[in-house]
């Protein structure tokens, strides 16, 4: 798949990280779908199949980002899921996807602190569409 | 509920060691509240080396113990008992009474004292009172952990609530810094924008967090005087004015002329700031908000109904919980730190008084106070 068509949800109910993210990635090229939380999310997942998606921990729900992760595998295993949050380490919450065992029932490819330089985020992206 | 209370009877008598299992065998323990139902669960060692063993192995609550253990000093005994952490509750058994002996092994940890020969019913008088020490002591550990437990929460929740309008700026600052959108500053208005706001939510959610806990510790100086009640409503519905008014929100107020009402004037302001502010936020364009204070024989009953948004009764039942903030596509733009509602109650209990709310979505929400006068 050509990196510059690739279409990326991004799903976070913070409207300025939403926003962020989505200037981020449509600079560099890709097409994003934003959506502002769970709910609006799943609408867009009945009618769309993006290439990567990029979702918030928590938004509805303490695990919306799993759930919806969840959906996406199930949908469609091979679309890399980015999972996106303020809640890490310092809370007692910490995911390490490079892990079998988490990543089984995580059901995603990579998980990112909030506040992320944009070429981080770039990188993380391509390499997961590479 | 039935629990269980373990018990580890130790002496080198036989004939002891039977009669303590036979007075207790049809024995439990109620607890005060009668709640609770506690059945024993015996178990017994003939020397203190076997004792020891079964000590570590059941973690005991409750120990009875015999004088007369073979090579061994009770007193010694008492007090390797009694380093240990979670040691259980000693019921030493005394077999000639001695008042110099008697104060040395209550100094040295035993709980209580019981004489030989035993008599059942001294027995369990004794197991009982040791009982409620256990239980006592089993509902404060119970209650420290569990204060443990939420304080962590409470802080893994200030952490994330903290953290996200940080990232926000970030993320923002990241942008401008790599020039993401072009060289031209103007182009970046918005961001600055933004981000500002971010930072004054952030500034609005520490007040807000030090009033919380300032009135939760009990930390804050109150002042209670006398003053019109009217008066400071008034102010606040008028500080209010510019913000309806942007969200074309009419605002009005039935209240007495004056109401003299002794409390601390600024949690009266918190209370009424938190009532108006809400009520505009969660409103509709053109929409109303209609406060009124009436002054009843023994207490005042102050209403706040909006025609917004309302709620749901899961939202409702969630409403003052701290960092709640109701999510969904009508609220998601409404700034807010979810700790007012929270510190509105917690200041309304400070004058013993209650507040309640009515709401459906879409219909509008009524929120009342009653504060009881002195």
């Amino acid at each position: 798949m050509s990196q510059d068509k690739a279409t990326i949800l991004v799903v976070d109910d913070d409207i300025d990280i939403l926003e962020q993210t989505c200037t981020i990635l449509q600079g560099a090229g890709y097409k994003t779908i934003a959506a502002d939380g769970e709910a609006e999310a799943k609408e867009i997942l009945n009618n769309q199949r993006p290439d990567l998606a990029i979702l918030d921990l928590m938004m509805e729900h303490m695990d919306s980002g799993f759930i919806l992760s969840h959906l996406i595998k199930k949908m469609d295993p091979s679309i890399p899921v980015i999972i996106i949050s303020a809640v890490t380490s310092q809370t007692g919450l910490h995911f390490d996807i490079s892990g079998q065992g988490e990543r089984s029932w995580i059901k995603a490819d990579a998980f990112m602190a909030k506040g992320n330089r944009p070429e981080q985020l770039l990188g993380e992206v391509e390499r997961l569409l590479g | 509920m039935i629990s269980e209370l373990r018990v580890l009877i130790v002496d080198a008598d036989v004939e002891n060691r039977r009669q303590v299992k036979r007075s207790l065998r049809n024995f439990s323990h109620q607890s005060t509240d009668s709640e609770n139902h506690f059945q024993l669960e015996m178990d017994m060692a003939s020397t203190w080396n076997q004792g020891q063993r079964l000590l570590l192995k059941t973690a005991p609550d409750i120990l009875i113990l015999g004088d007369n253990l073979p090579n061994e000093d009770c007193l010694a005994i008492l007090k390797s008992i009694i380093e240990l952490p979670n040691h259980p509750g000693i019921i030493q058994m005394v077999t000639s009474p001695n008042t110099d002996q008697a104060i040395r092994l209550i100094r040295s940890g035993a709980s209580s004292l019981l004489f030989l020969p035993l008599v059942s019913v001294e027995l369990q008088q004794e197991v009982s009172k040791a009982a409620r020490q256990v239980i006592l002591q089993r509902q404060a550990r119970d209650h420290a952990a569990e204060k443990k437990q939420l304080r962590f929460q409470f802080l893994s929740v200030i952490a994330h609530e903290m953290k996200s309008p940080l990232a926000a700026v970030e993320g923002y600052l990241n942008m401008m810094e790599e020039q993401l959108v072009g060289k031209d500053i103007q182009n970046y208005q918005q961001m600055v924008k933004r981000s500002l706001g971010r930072i004054d939510g952030l500034k609005k959610m520490i007040t807000d967090l030090l009033d919380l806990t300032r009135i939760e510790s009990g930390q804050r100086n109150r002042q209670l005087t006398e003053f019109s009640l009217t008066q400071v409503v008034n102010e606040v519905v008028e500080n209010h004015i510019p913000m309806a008014q942007q969200n074309q929100i009419r605002i009005s107020l039935l209240a007495p002329e004056t109401l003299p009402f002794t409390a601390d004037r600024a949690e009266m302001e918190i209370i009424f700031n938190n009532l108006v502010s809400n009520a505009i936020k969660y409103n509709v364009p053109n929409g109303s908000v209609d406060l009124s204070i009436q002054r009843q024989p023994d207490q005042l009953l102050i209403s706040c109904r909006d025609s917004g948004i309302g709620m749901d009764e899961l939202e409702q039942k969630r409403l003052f919980g701290e960092f709640v903030r109701i999510k969904n596509a009508k609220t998601k733009n409404i700034p807010g730190s979810g700790l007012g509602l929270s510190i509105m109650r917690k200041i309304i209990e400070l004058y013993n008084g209650s507040i309640t709310l009515q709401s459906a979505p879409g219909s509008g929400t009524l929120f009342q106070i009653r504060l009881p006068l002195f």
